[in-house]
């Protein structure tokens, strides 16, 4: 299959800064907005910055939630980035009652602060990598910029095979890679040389 | 306490240079412009190669930048930088934030909107988040002088009045605050710690500390007490010194910032 790169749009998204950091890389994506763009993609991202809730409705709207059903455990390459990684679970505290992919057994949840009230996790923050040596291209204690106030606390099918932070009390599963999915909390497209390293891994990966 | 890296936030300055005719960068010292430096890319590309952690880009000419223009500016400097940016100044409108939201900017930084269009933020707070807007708040520190005239018609406040603003802020939804003592911009003579210190008592979001930078005992100061984040015009316009040296500095000091 040749190498073609789609970036899932969504309207409060943030495809607009990934499309750039991969022609940034020479890496020309295409735009997906309906199933038969999405098939002709060897690899697929799926980015968002919105509600869990939302990032559903959009898919359903466009008719790209079945197909995307599908994905899991295809050929085709799939990164979803922040809510774009929320929603490869069953659903969220965000959003209680929307169902997500179901690819993994996940609930997201709200992260809180030491007072018990809700927080954001916005700013720089490390990814610890455990007893996983390296995905893509996060090693062990690299930085990245994350902005979310739910998160992924783990990924059973992953094994423990997948990068944590730590914030407040909350362990975030900050990346992970499994069969032919990666899900990645924070946004590699805005985490300068690294996160454009991670991205052209991604887009790598056979 | 959270376990963000402690953030260094360059400004950078958008002002019309009234002999060039030219939309560029500049200093200002008590919020007067001061000196023209050059062109916003530019500096934003040195500053995302010497990991500046996020920039922040602020329209100091409203009358004679519009909108379209100022978001002509920033977008021309996030289509070339892959980290986070803010942009402020005029912002007032749910509509407005929309269109700077739209060209990769993360956060918006509002002030007089504040006090004349709370429910617009709060509007915006509801759809973007309130981890999208950086609410300001402008204030002449130096308690034994008045305030200048020209700084009074826009907007600074007396020191006394920093309780009020952020209690309102939080009320109206912003995620993070900004402090800016007037009196200090541009003369690297270090923050104002006691405003700092008196903030953080009073909120419980993250604060950026600004003006008045000008060595690294200044940062080791305002992160010790209490800050989340040091925004910086003048420091690095003028100061023979390197984000890589400051930064290592400031591990050595025992703050955490990014290293890598």
């Amino acid at each position: 299959m040749n190498r073609l790169v789609g970036i899932v749009q969504l309207e409060a998204g943030n495809s607009a800064s990934v499309e750039r950091a991969l022609e940034a890389l020479g890496v020309k994506a295409i735009q997906v907005r309906d199933v038969k763009t999405l098939e002709l993609c060897s690899h697929i991202i799926l980015p968002g910055v919105a509600s869990f809730g939302s990032v559903i409705d959009e898919l359903q709207s466009k008719k790209l939630f079945a197909p995307l059903k599908n994905l899991y455990e295809s050929d085709i390459k799939f990164m979803g980035l922040c809510a774009g990684m929320q929603i490869m679970g069953k659903g969220s505290q965000e959003n209680p009652g929307v169902q997500g992919l179901g690819w993994f057994t996940y609930e997201n949840i709200a992260i809180v602060n030491n007072e018990g009230s809700k927080a954001f996790h916005t700013g720089w923050n490390s990814v610890q990598m455990g007893d996983s040596q390296k995905i893509l291209s996060a090693s062990d204690n690299s930085s990245y910029y994350f902005n979310h106030s739910y998160y992924v606390p783990n990924v059973e099918e992953a094994h423990d095979d997948f990068g944590r932070t730590e914030y407040f009390n909350s362990t975030i599963v900050s990346i992970f890679k499994h069969s032919n999915v990666v899900g990645i909390q924070f946004h590699p497209e805005k985490s300068q040389v690294e996160g454009l390293d991670m991205l052209k891994h991604f887009v790598e990966w056979d | 306490m959270d376990t963000l890296f402690k953030r260094i936030v360059p400004k950078i300055l958008i002002s019309q240079n009234a002999n060039l005719q030219v939309i560029g960068s500049i200093t200002t010292k008590e919020y007067e412009k001061f000196r023209f430096i050059g062109s916003p890319p530019s500096q934003a590309r040195i500053f995302e190669s010497n990991m500046a952690d996020e920039i922040m880009l602020l329209n100091l000419d409203q009358d004679l930048i519009d909108l379209e223009m100022f978001k002509d500016v920033v977008s021309r400097v996030s289509s070339e930088i892959f980290m986070p940016l803010s942009a402020g100044g005029g912002i007032n409108s749910i509509d407005m934030a929309s269109k700077i939201f739209e060209i990769g900017v993360e956060k918006i930084v509002v002030e007089r909107a504040l006090q004349q269009n709370p429910q617009e933020i709060s509007k915006i707070a509801n759809r973007y988040g309130s981890q999208s807007i950086i609410g300001s708040c402008t204030y002449w520190g130096a308690t034994s002088l008045p305030i200048p005239p020209r700084l009074v018609s826009r907007g600074v406040v007396t020191v006394d009045a920093l309780p009020t603003r952020l209690a309102s802020m939080e009320q109206i939804g912003v995620g993070e605050v900004m402090i800016n003592d007037a009196s200090r911009d541009g003369t690297r003579r270090g923050s104002n710690l006691v405003a700092l210190r008196e903030a953080l008592n009073i909120t419980s979001l993250p604060i950026i500390d600004s003006c008045g930078f000008g060595k690294t005992q200044h940062f080791v100061d305002s992160f010790n007490s209490g800050s989340s984040a040091v925004a910086v015009g003048t420091y690095f316009a003028f100061v023979d010194q390197s984000f890589m040296q400051l930064r290592s500095q400031l591990a050595n000091h025992g703050i955490r910032v990014r290293l890598k």
